[in-house]
């Protein structure tokens, strides 16, 4: 009898577990082409593009060459162990030329594997310091350049770890020395696969202010992507198995969050970029995860893309009370695949994605 | 112990087909709004647009008031028992003038008149256009023959002939291949309350009947929900709705059918539009299977609008064995609702409904 019971509740458990993965996970393998107008893949990049920050000027610096193999070796493809790190400058003014590579500093030659960027404007000295989640050999660390323009290079500014770095994901810039990053699992190897499989809630949500680091979001799961509302109020953040992105009100300082809305998107969603012009928020988005993971252990396999706009219909004080959803673009995974980011400048449209190329469309509709 | 067993793979059975009608439902999914340009809705078309088909020369015939209740427990709207069957005629060469409704026949109005699938036939010798239109009389499933004469017509349509076969079941589209040779659906084998059950079991006892010169129908296909016809170079295509696939079978000499592919395309596809210079196929379609039903029992709930084009991207000989699919349109329903029908001319658009408006769009993006 006490077997049963103990049976039964395991499989009830396995049973709830495998609905609420399944549905992240995409039950639909078509992947449907729709184009805002016309598009192209940006020469040169083609060992990923996965987040992209953009300066009002329109210079958008691209994180590439995210060497997954630090994360479970076996279950993804072995060419990754192979990919460079770097980081490309795209100029949506300028948007015939290539990318362009941006040479590294010393110390972090053969020791780059960039996540997530974002970057500070200075308004006085124009200088543009870029802020990288950097999977080093030895550990998790946000790096703080100074982009030199002239040169085309990043000098190092600050390296920064922490003891709560545990597998970083995306980083918010706060100021010269300050931001807040996202943990998108507490492991860091293949032990990471146990966490969505049982639901663990061992992720941190962390905001460093110079000298010390500490959660402001504790025991939760798969945190991704970090960006600022226009009027430095509210903070989104994307979870990508539960296909939502959530609101919290900012108090500025103490950089204390609390939840406001929960919007669910429908869509495993994966970097969020935060449209200043328009309030806007553009999402890189896997129509199917199990496509993704595919795409992961063989790159040649093509995953899905899409990119989700979030258009705010609501008052000033509560801009997504309400909210329209749009998709301006939809790949079978030919031209993009695996869309994890997507920026917005002046009705074009850069997309980046986890492991593949990146592409440019004009937004004509 | 037995029992034991046989009682477990029924439950595994039971919620495997659960599963599946939970998919097809798509409780799960979410549909995201875009346009491919300015898109509006065309005045006077508001009971429906279910099926349009297009002619040599850019005018756009649409079936429009179709009832769809064929059972008393249906829930449908009854709004819809109310509804007139017309035909509209759009003109993608003035779209400013929107739709002008055709002047029908005497005879083909109330009970008489319930307008389905229509295609036409244009006879080059004459100049003739021919118009067969599936039609659900009260008590029996039809064909009606009409024609239309640009030059001598004043709008109006001139009834010549109309077909009934023991094989019309539960009728849905038409295909013609001359002006006395067609093809024709039956969207399930009922007509009638056991309907629900063809769709609860996902029974294949859906058909193409092929109606020919010398007369008679014969069952030369059946399947699963099989509903719009369309043709190209020796290839008859079937869409399935309720399956989301698109059946591609080759037409041999003596009118039967040999199926070649059945590719899912992931969306309820409705009414085919093959496009007659690129060959893509076109379809209306309804991604929410759920959200689809609840329209149809209220009239005022929205349900979602889609816009497919499929692209052969195989060999020459086997064109369809790799397709490319495109979203060109999607909408939450408030601008069309459970949109089923498509048409194309240049980079214009029309979109019919199943029981609501008609849409025409400008394409200003890539398609």
């Amino acid at each position: 009898m006490f077997l049963k019971t103990v049976a039964f509740i395991l499989l009830a458990f396995l049973v709830q577990r495998a609905w609420k993965l399944s549905l992240g996970f995409g039950t639909s393998d078509v992947g449907y082409i729709n184009r805002p107008g016309p598009c192209r893949n940006v020469a040169p990049i083609e060992t990923g593009s996965e987040d992209i920050a953009v300066t009002s000027n329109g210079l958008a610096f691209i994180s590439s060459g995210m060497q997954l193999s630090d994360m479970c070796s076996s279950a993804v493809d072995a060419r990754f162990s192979q990919f460079v790190g770097r980081i490309y400058v795209f100029d949506f003014q300028n948007s015939k030329q290539d990318a362009v590579e941006v040479s590294l500093p010393k110390e972090l030659q053969y020791n780059f594997s960039p996540h997530g960027i974002d970057l500070l404007e200075d308004s006085e000295t124009g200088e543009i310091l870029l802020f990288v989640v950097n999977h080093r050999k030895i550990g998790e660390f946000v790096e703080i350049l100074s982009y030199q323009p002239e040169s085309r290079s990043l000098s190092m500014v600050r390296s920064v770890t922490h003891e709560l770095f545990t597998s970083l994901n995306d980083v918010l810039a706060i100021d010269r020395n300050s931001f807040l990053v996202s943990n998108d699992a507490y492991f860091r190897s293949c032990w990471r696969i146990l966490e969505p499989l049982l639901g663990l809630r061992w992720c941190n949500f962390i905001y460093f202010d110079g000298t010390v680091g500490q959660s402001i979001i504790e025991n939760g799961h798969d945190f991704n992507s970090v960006a600022l509302s226009r009027n430095g109020k509210q903070v989104y953040l994307t979870r990508p198995s539960e296909m939502k992105l959530e609101i919290y009100n900012r108090s500025k300082g103490t950089e204390t969050l609390k939840l406001h809305q929960s919007i669910n998107v429908g869509m495993a969603v994966d970097n969020v970029f935060s449209d200043q012009s328009t309030g806007d928020l553009w999402l890189g988005s896997h129509p199917s995860l199990a496509l993704l993971t595919k795409h992961l252990s063989d790159i040649d396999l093509r995953a899905p893309s899409q990119v989700i706009r979030i258009q705010p219909l609501g008052p000033q004080n509560d801009p997504f009370n309400t909210y329209k959803l749009f998709s301006p673009f939809g790949d079978d995974g030919e031209l993009v695949s695996g869309s994890s980011s997507a920026v917005h400048f002046k009705d074009k449209l850069l997309i980046g994605t986890v492991a593949h190329k990146v592409a440019y469309c004009e937004v004509q509709s | 112990m037995i029992w034991k067993c046989v009682l477990l793979l029924v439950v595994a059975v039971v919620m495997q087909h659960c599963y599946k009608l939970a998919l097809i439902m798509g409780y799960h999914k979410t549909v995201y709004a875009h346009w491919p340009g300015k898109c509006h809705s065309v005045h006077p078309v508001l009971q429906g647009s279910e099926d349009i088909a297009l002619s040599e020369d850019n005018l756009a015939f649409i079936s429009s008031g179709l009832r769809i209740q064929v059972c008393d427990l249906d829930g449908i709207d009854p709004r819809n028992n109310e509804f007139v069957g017309r035909i509209y005629l759009f003109d993608f060469n003035n779209p400013e003038a929107g739709a002008s409704e055709m002047i029908l026949p005497k005879g083909m109005m109330g009970p008489t008149f319930n307008p389905h699938g229509i295609d036409t036939w244009f006879d080059s010798a004459t100049g003739r256009v021919y118009l067969f239109v599936v039609n659900h009389r009260a008590d029996e499933e039809t064909v009606e023959l009409f024609t239309f004469d640009r030059k001598n017509s004043n709008n109006s349509l001139a009834h010549v002939r109309t077909y009934r076969e023991p094989e019309f079941r539960s009728l849905n589209d038409v295909l013609a291949v001359s002006s006395e040779e067609f093809y024709v659906t039956n969207d399930g084998y009922f007509r009638n309350c056991w309907k629900t059950l063809e769709f609860l079991f996902l029974l294949k006892w859906s058909s193409i009947v092929h109606v020919t010169q010398e007369g008679g129908g014969e069952i030369v296909a059946t399947g699963h929900a099989l509903n719009s016809l369309g043709k190209s170079s020796g290839l008859v295509f079937a869409t399935s709705p309720v399956g989301r696939f698109l059946n591609v079978y080759k037409r041999n000499d003596d009118g039967t059918l040999l199926l070649r592919h059945s590719i899912d395309v992931g969306t309820g596809i409705d009414n085919i539009f093959v496009h007659p210079h690129t060959m893509d196929l076109w379809f209306g379609a309804h991604p929410i299977g759920h959200a689809f039903l609840e329209h149809t029992t209220n009239l005022d709930t929205p349900a979602p609008s889609q816009v497919i084009r499929l692209h052969p991207t195989g060999e020459q000989d086997d064109p369809f064995s790799s397709v490319e699919l495109f979203e060109l349109f999607s909408d939450s329903g408030k601008l069309i609702s459970a949109s089923s029908s498509v048409a194309v001319s240049g980079n214009r658009l029309l979109i019919g409904s199943l029981l609501q408006k008609l849409v025409y769009c400008e394409m200003t993006v890539p398609n």
